[in-house]
């Protein structure tokens, strides 16, 4: 059986700047693997990797079995993986809430193709899974922060992907919404069965949720715990 | 004329069938620029225009055609550079504005283009369209709603957030680079055929009106349709109503649209809507719309002597040469071609004229000949250099068309005297030093002054300024229409002048009004 995510020895430059130097990262299917380090370790360009944003000038990034050096079909990989952004984004239109969350089933539903009633209800059960079904007819901007991070969150489910990539999803949130957003999130990765990787600067707040912490150090990964 | 006699003109046809396709489609590029913060590229694609026509004049190809060539190719790269450098489209297209600028005045400089038929490619007019310009305008539409309709669900991830749109596997890149493609590629073309002033109102206006109450994408690009539709169909009937320029009339009813928008934002519009359509009010709104259309304004009186001009020179010309009746487009001197904005009665001044006599550097006239529907008109070109010997020779060209002879050489006479009487009277100014900007060269000759040096009508140059200065001239004379010679006049310490070559300023009307004016200029000065 493949892994879900794999990094083997990858090395990145952004501009003159080698921001990774050798990161080994490995996912097994419905394994939670967080990745902690420093502001500026590396850890969301190392989500970028995963996804196919970033190359490697040295490494394998295989993910979902694809070697992504030679995948030319990314944007078909990319519908299978879903992204939960560190802050949500400035929104420059009214959209609904409803409409925010389905933007996440476009890229499975393909072009030239309307949203079908099926994904209506993918999109309806991501919104109930992580509370928000109530606000579906909000407009985004009119709901708070944590709320905005939900709408983050459904739509990655409503994705419905087999890998969840989550870079510092409460960053923004007061403590007791972060703890209602990561117990969610939990709930979701279990009852999903995802392979999910979480990006975090604070060890101890993850270490409860996963089943291996990597530390990013100097462009490095270093395995700090692994559950037996 | 009414509306109704007027709707069988094809100017009047052609601009009510470009208002419904422009009206409808340009306001989505609106949403576009505003959506992705893109209002830089608007005047990017009008100095790339102004570049491309530019190299068009150097090379001598259509000017217009590679103006469009070079927005086109602009549009393309844009995208991709953007990209490249991590600047937004923005950002990049303050530098393509800046650079592109640049390197056209250069080119005007170098190859000495004249830099009023330079920027007369940026000229277009609603009310000026050929059957051509009308199918860019639908060709153009077309795209826009076709890719807007097709691809709404792709449009709605970008403008959303492109970094979601790319992670939930939707081909962001080429969606995005397709969009820079279609806004720069539409504001080029609109720019061209319906005019820059109108460009923004038909683009942005409507756009800004419905994201003030919308609550929805598909809700913006409906209420920006619509409030562009409305606009130009309300601005095109008040306009011809009224017998004002029609481009600013559709922007004033525009940006009623948005102040309305504003004080109602997202307050339950529609019901806003239906309490103020009552039965009675729509039955009174309907009479006052149909009475419009039998209002007339008197239609222009026709003789076989007509005389269309295309600016207060041309028109002065054409008095002297014995003219009885004038209609000038351009009263008062085109000081910037690309912004004048035509009226209804602008165009019908073609309709019964025998001659329209133009300069050559008016695109206008030749397009409104286009679309004119008086196709006997005779376009008669002449050269609009105002030494008294060329405004002779060209008074004389135009009343042998006339069959004024008689006339024209009575003005001749009164003409040649009144110059006499005037340079008695600067008389004691012949033989002064004076920097001259070329435009200004035939007063100064006239005029009896040394000319020491001439200054072209492009932007001056630091040695164009220093070797100026330092020919110790006593005054620097410059022209009212196109002033740029003042600093060498404050270098130099010497006078400055500002002398005319369309009549129009203070009241002057004729070409005896010109030397008169230019000759108390340089009294007043001296004084």
């Amino acid at each position: 059986m493949h892994h879900s995510i794999e990094l083997i020895d990858v090395h990145l430059r952004i501009g003159n700047l080698e921001v990774l130097r050798g990161v080994n990262v490995e996912a097994k299917p419905c394994e939670f693997i967080s990745i902690v380090g420093a502001n500026g370790a590396g850890k969301t360009t190392l989500l970028k990797v995963v996804n196919g944003i970033f190359k490697p000038f040295i490494g394998r990034v295989s993910v979902l079995g694809q070697d992504l050096s030679v995948c030319n079909r990314l944007n078909a990989l990319r519908r299978d993986i879903a992204v939960v952004p560190q802050k949500p984004n400035s929104i420059r239109f009214p959209i609904r809430v409803e409409e925010a969350v389905m933007i996440g089933r476009y890229g499975k539903v393909g072009l030239f193709r309307k949203p079908k009633l099926s994904d209506w209800e993918k999109v309806y059960e991501a919104m109930e899974a992580v509370g928000i079904r109530k606000f579906s007819e909000r407009l985004v901007y009119e709901l708070s922060g944590g709320e905005q991070q939900k709408i983050a969150l459904a739509r990655a489910l409503a994705q419905d992907p087999l890998i969840l990539l989550l870079d510092e999803p409460t960053t923004y949130l007061d403590s007791e919404s972060q703890f209602e957003i990561m117990e969610t999130i939990h709930t979701i990765h279990h009852q999903r069965g995802l392979t999910t990787l979480l990006v975090s600067h604070d060890p101890h707040w993850v270490e409860q949720y996963s089943d291996k912490v990597y530390l990013l150090k100097d462009g490095k990964s270093h395995v700090i715990r692994q559950k037996e | 004329m009414s509306l109704v006699q007027a709707l069988s003109f094809p100017f009047l046809q052609y601009a009510i069938v470009s208002v419904l396709f422009a009206g409808i489609a340009f306001p989505m590029i609106g949403v576009f620029i505003i959506s992705l913060n893109l209002i830089p590229l608007r005047f990017a694609m009008m100095h790339i225009a102004l570049l491309g026509g530019a190299i068009g004049l150097f090379l001598r190809v259509d000017p217009i055609f590679s103006g469009m060539l070079l927005c086109a190719l602009s549009s393309l790269a844009l995208g991709p550079i953007s990209e490249k450098t991590k600047l937004g489209v923005g950002t990049i297209s303050g530098y393509f504005m800046a650079l592109t600028l640049a390197l056209a005045f250069l080119l005007f400089y170098k190859a000495d283009i004249h830099v009023l038929q330079a920027f007369n490619i940026l000229w277009g007019n609603i009310l000026s369209l050929t059957w051509v310009d009308l199918i860019f305008v639908i060709v153009i539409s077309l795209i826009i709603l076709s890719m807007v309709i097709l691809f709404f669900k792709e449009i709605q991830a970008i403008l959303y957030d492109r970094e979601i749109a790319l992670t939930v596997g939707i081909p962001e890149k080429s969606f995005y680079f397709l969009i820079i493609f279609m806004l720069g590629l539409t504001i080029a073309v609109s720019m061209r055929v319906i005019g820059a002033l109108l460009v923004d109102a038909f683009i942005l206006l409507p756009a800004m009106g419905a994201i003030l109450i919308s609550r929805s994408l598909k809700q913006i690009f409906f209420f920006s349709s619509l409030f562009g539709l409305i606009s130009g169909i309300i601005g095109l009937y008040l306009s011809f109503l009224l017998d004002i320029p029609t481009s600013s009339t559709i922007i004033i009813v525009a940006s009623l649209i948005i102040a309305v928008c504003f004080l109602i934002q997202r307050r339950s519009t529609m019901q806003i809507l239906k309490n103020f359509f009552t039965g009675r009010r729509i039955s009174l709104l309907i009479f006052l719309i149909s009475w419009g259309f039998f209002f007339s304004f008197p239609p222009p009186a026709s003789s076989q002597e007509v005389v269309v001009a295309s600016t207060s020179l041309a028109g002065a010309i054409a008095k002297a040469a014995g003219a009885k009746e004038i209609r000038v487009i351009v009263s008062s001197g085109m000081r910037h071609p690309p912004e004048y904005d035509l009226r209804p009665s602008d165009v019908l001044k073609f309709e019964g004229a025998k001659v329209v006599i133009y300069g050559g550097y008016e695109r206008m006239v030749l397009k409104l000949l286009e679309t004119s529907k008086n196709k006997n008109i005779l376009a008669m070109q002449i050269n609009t250099e105002t030494s008294p010997e060329n405004l002779i020779s060209q008074a004389k060209k135009i009343s042998e068309v006339l069959k004024t002879e008689k006339e024209e050489q009575i003005w001749e006479k009164k003409f040649l005297e009144k110059l006499k009487e005037l340079q008695k009277n600067i008389g004691p100014f012949s033989g002064k030093r004076a920097v001259v900007h070329r435009f200004a060269q035939p007063f100064a000759q006239w005029a009896g002054l040394q000319v020491v040096q001439i200054i072209s009508p492009g932007e001056l140059t630091p040695k164009v300024i220093g070797d100026a200065a330092s020919k110790n001239p006593e005054m620097v004379i410059d022209i009212y229409h196109f002033p740029v010679a003042q600093v060498i006049a404050e270098n130099a310490k010497c006078k400055y002048i500002q002398v005319i070559n369309f009549p129009g300023v203070e009241n002057t009307k004729t070409l005896e009004d010109i030397f008169e004016y230019n000759s108390e200029q340089l009294l007043k000065v001296f004084q």
